[in-house]
């Protein structure tokens, strides 16, 4: 069974198609690139999986089941994360901070119970700086752990927005240009942990506009241009296909 | 803004406490005249920090007079028709508030906050308009004679004594302790797990939901919280004053109420407090100024809005800043 | 007989005179995101000016009325400039700050109003005396003047927002602020003219009334209520919405006045609200407001 299934997924804004007519079928332990203009839908088609817009047609299937317009927070108990494309972070908290809240998941804790500091809401405490610690190690970020957030360069900015999805313990991680304005260093370190999350089992779908890394990081390569799927294969191949070839002529570097 | 644990914060306030407890008493418990704006005051506070915890999940609540009609009336009637004492009444009324918020609140749960501002907003004159017409709750002579709270006695000593008209004192101190127990409600709310959750919903609600923060379970504590208060509030005042009427709160308290909230500084729990206070204190000065008294009230508003958005306490801020 | 005939020419000038000033709110709304409480307020400043001008000092009503227009639109340009501005850029995402300051604006001309001109109800006397005879219709002519000028308004403000580039870059604006000004329109000037022009259509519109029923320093209020109930029905964001909502109400008003005790009429308007906002909360035509 495929992991996530959108069939003729569409999104209209007034006379604007957004997302026009799209099917994609995604395995478990891919990772899946997804290119094209700007303006071509990419984030929108993010938007409407995790219930941002709504749907105008069309269906999304997840691990078998329909998701068609669920709501922001219950598609995070589905185990779907996602990045978003500017530097979303939680602007007036730490680090540190940052993570801790986003892992409200992983609360045994009633609100009530939270209120009272029971017992359990204790226990909920310390295995949510557990975790905190365990992901900010991975990405490199612990020694900014108490640092304010806005005080962040750029890409630590985009890292912290990945260790928020990360909290969500996903199966399923959307991530919306986590590359955009790294210079060449900070890139590598970045592809390196989404390649990392890939060993662990995350399946994912990149929006970039860096070719070189989505080559090489990606299985496999969807292209949107106006709205539309116009390919859907390996890398090699989408290297060679005229129609995205013509998509991109001029606006993007292409090797 | 996360509010840490610091232990002088606990202190400062504790001394607050204590001098509000037994110095001002000491000093000015005769003065009639003083103990009604401390009351008055104390009380705003309650229903001003219900409108406080609206904001904290990014919603302007616009209705507070609804709710405190609601305690207010229900009591009133609870009291004169079954007579039921005060002590009881009190919470039913908050229970009632908050239910009724409760379905306020989950009625529009889709909309943007702004909606809800504005129904609560439309919705001040509807009650004003359905309690004038209802026979039920006196139309517009409103309910009178309600019963002052009682006194409570255990074995034979007497815990708490028979409110009456003449002493302001008892009421005093029964306003104090409501304010202290709301404020230390309050604190813990935002500052254990719940507080945190919806600090970040206010900061990015999409980024909030992205991660599991279910924003309408949290915008519905809050709203029953605050018209809770409300409830508690306006059963007091009917306590207070004996008498209640479809003009006693109206649109001018929900619109003064946030006013309170933004004066002190809507980032801080005092806010609101010092907001109250502040009004309640000057409000029986500016009567000398008769006519004037409201424009004036408008002009603070404006003053206070358009330059200092942060609220008085961020000119405590200021001043460091300069000071460095 | 005589019973629909008095309710159809109540609905037909409620129903233009509502239209007439929930579209200046829509447009103040369009432009800056902010509703303008003090809406009602400058509707009754508009009747207060043209108390004066036409009823004291005898000018004549329809350039009493062009005064009404420049006058509030000088308040709008006020207010917009020294206290919404700032105001405006300087919150963040939540809209509370201009919503205060709005409400603090009506409070402050609601007082001033009372102060000023005093709590006594004031009307001008009609413009043209008598009673018209349209077929089998007898109608006062003030209420027929009514109906003129709101539709003569209602058809140049449509005029101006569609087929002028200023008109047309003003409704982009309502649309979609960022994009407009994306586009290189100049979003600082038109929010300003947008104030202006929705306070002056409020002013207007109160002028335009008073001929009709009497009003007082405080009436601002229950004005500012009733607009808000036609753009909740209508849709906010929406100016064809607010025609929509203003007609209903005009409906509401024309057939529940006429049939049932006033105090009931205004409880059913507030049950419909509700129950809009229950089950079509953006209203008739309003842009979706969804989460």
């Amino acid at each position: 069974m495929a992991l996530l299934e959108v069939k003729n997924l569409t999104k209209r804004f007034g006379g604007l198609v957004a997302v026009n007519n799209v099917d994609f079928v995604l395995e478990e332990g891919e990772l899946v690139g997804l290119i094209g203009p700007n303006g071509s839908g990419k984030s929108t088609f993010f938007n409407l999986i995790t219930g941002i817009h709504s749907i105008t047609s069309g269906k999304v299937f997840y691990q078998g089941k329909d998701i068609t317009g669920l709501s922001g927070y219950k598609i995070a108990t589905k185990g779907l994360a996602r990045t978003f494309q500017a530097t979303t972070v939680f602007k007036d908290m730490t680090v540190f901070e940052n993570v801790a809240v986003s892992l409200v998941l992983k609360r045994k804790a009633s609100s009530l119970g939270q209120f009272f500091n029971t017992l359990a809401s204790k226990g909920d405490e310390k295995r949510i700086k557990e975790t905190v610690l365990e992901i900010l190690d991975y990405l490199e970020l612990i020694n900014l752990k108490d640092e304010n957030a806005k005080n962040l360069p750029h890409g630590s900015l985009k890292l912290l927005g990945i260790a928020i999805a990360m909290a969500v313990s996903p199966k399923l991680m959307l991530l919306d240009e986590p590359l955009t304005g790294m210079n060449s260093a900070e890139s590598m370190h970045v592809m390196k942990k989404i390649r990392g999350l890939g060993k662990r089992g995350i399946t994912m779908i990149v929006v970039e506009h860096d070719m070189g890394a989505i080559m090489s990081l990606s299985d496999r390569i969807m292209v949107f241009n106006f709205g539309k799927k116009i390919a859907d294969g390996k890398p090699e191949e989408i290297r060679k296909n005229k129609d995205v070839i013509d998509a991109y002529l001029g606006t993007e570097r292409w090797d | 803004m996360i509010h840490k644990f610091k232990w002088t914060r606990y202190i400062g306030l504790f001394v607050l406490g204590i001098i509000y407890l037994i110095v001002i008493p000491l000093i000015w418990g005769h003065s009639s005249f003083i103990l009604n704006i401390a009351i008055t005051a104390s009380i705003f506070s309650i229903a001003a920090l219900g409108v406080w915890i609206c904001f904290k999940v990014g919603l302007m609540n616009m209705g507070q007079s609804i709710f405190l009609a609601l305690g207010g009336y229900c009591t009133a009637i609870l009291s004169v028709k079954l007579g039921l004492s005060f002590w009881l009444c009190l919470p039913i009324s908050g229970i009632l508030a908050a239910i009724v918020g409760l379905f306020l609140g989950s009625v529009t749960r889709w909309l943007k906050g702004f909606y809800f501002s504005i129904l609560t907003f439309v919705l001040n004159m509807a009650m004003k308009q359905i309690l004038m017409i209802s026979d039920f709750t006196g139309g517009a002579s409103g309910i009178r004679n309600v019963a002052r709270p009682n006194s409570v006695s255990i074995g034979g000593l007497t815990i708490i004594p028979q409110f009456n008209g003449d002493n302001k004192l008892p009421y005093y101190f029964l306003a104090a302790v409501l304010l202290i127990i709301t404020v230390i409600v309050i604190w813990r709310l935002t500052t254990c797990p719940i507080g945190r959750m919806t600090d970040a919903l206010c900061q990015n609600d999409k980024l909030a939901a992205s991660v599991g923060i279910n924003i309408v379970k949290y915008r519905l504590i809050s709203i029953c919280t605050s018209s809770f208060l409300a409830g508690i509030s306006g059963a007091f005042f009917v306590g207070y004053t004996t008498v209640i009427y479809p003009i006693t709160y109206t649109t001018t308290e929900s619109i003064y109420l946030p006013i309170y909230c933004l004066f002190g500084g809507v980032n801080y729990i005092i806010g609101p407090i010092l907001g109250a206070f502040f009004f309640q204190a000057v409000f029986p000065f500016l009567s000398i100024l008769h006519d004037y008294q409201a424009i004036i009230y408008a002009l603070i508003m404006i003053v206070v809005i358009r330059w200092l958005p942060n609220g008085i306490i961020s000119l405590r801020f200021r001043r460091k800043k300069v000071a460095e | 007989m005589e019973l629909i005939q008095t309710m159809l020419i109540n609905f037909i000038m409620l129903g233009l005179f509502y239209s007439l000033i929930a579209l200046g709110l829509a447009l103040i709304f369009g432009v800056m995101e902010v509703l303008n409480f003090a809406h009602g307020q400058m509707y009754v400043l508009g009747g207060f000016v043209l108390f004066y001008f036409y009823g004291k000092y005898h000018v004549n009503y329809f350039v009493s009325l062009i005064i009404c227009g420049v006058l509030l639109a000088a308040l709008g340009f006020l207010f917009e400039k020294f206290l919404f501005r700032q105001v405006i850029a300087s919150e963040k995402v939540t809209h509370s700050g201009s919503f205060l300051l709005a409400l603090g604006t009506s409070l402050l001309l609601e007082e001033g109003a009372l102060l000023a001109f005093g709590e006594k109800a004031r009307g001008v006397p009609p413009v043209i005396q008598g009673i018209a005879k349209i077929g089998s219709m007898s109608v006062s002519y003030s209420r027929l003047l009514v109906i003129v000028i709101s539709l003569f308004l209602i058809l140049a403000l449509f005029y101006f927002l569609n087929f002028t580039k200023i008109g047309r870059a003003m409704r982009a604006m309502t649309q979609d602020k960022e994009t407009a000004s994306l586009q290189g329109i100049n979003v600082r000037q038109l929010s300003s003219l947008g104030f202006c022009l929705g306070a002056a259509l409020a002013g207007i519109a109160g002028g335009v009334m008073s001929p009709v029923v009497s009003f007082s320093a405080g009436s601002g209020g229950p004005i500012t209520t009733k607009v808000f109930i036609i753009l909740l029905i209508g849709g906010f964001g929406s100016l064809v919405g607010a025609i929509a909502g203003g007609f209903v109400l005009g409906f509401l008003e024309a057939v529940g006045f006429a049939l049932f005790p006033s105090d009931l009429v205004m409880l059913i308007i507030y049950a419909v609200v509700f129950l809009m906002l229950m089950f079509r909360p953006r209203g008739l035509m309003g842009k979706v407001f969804r989460e």
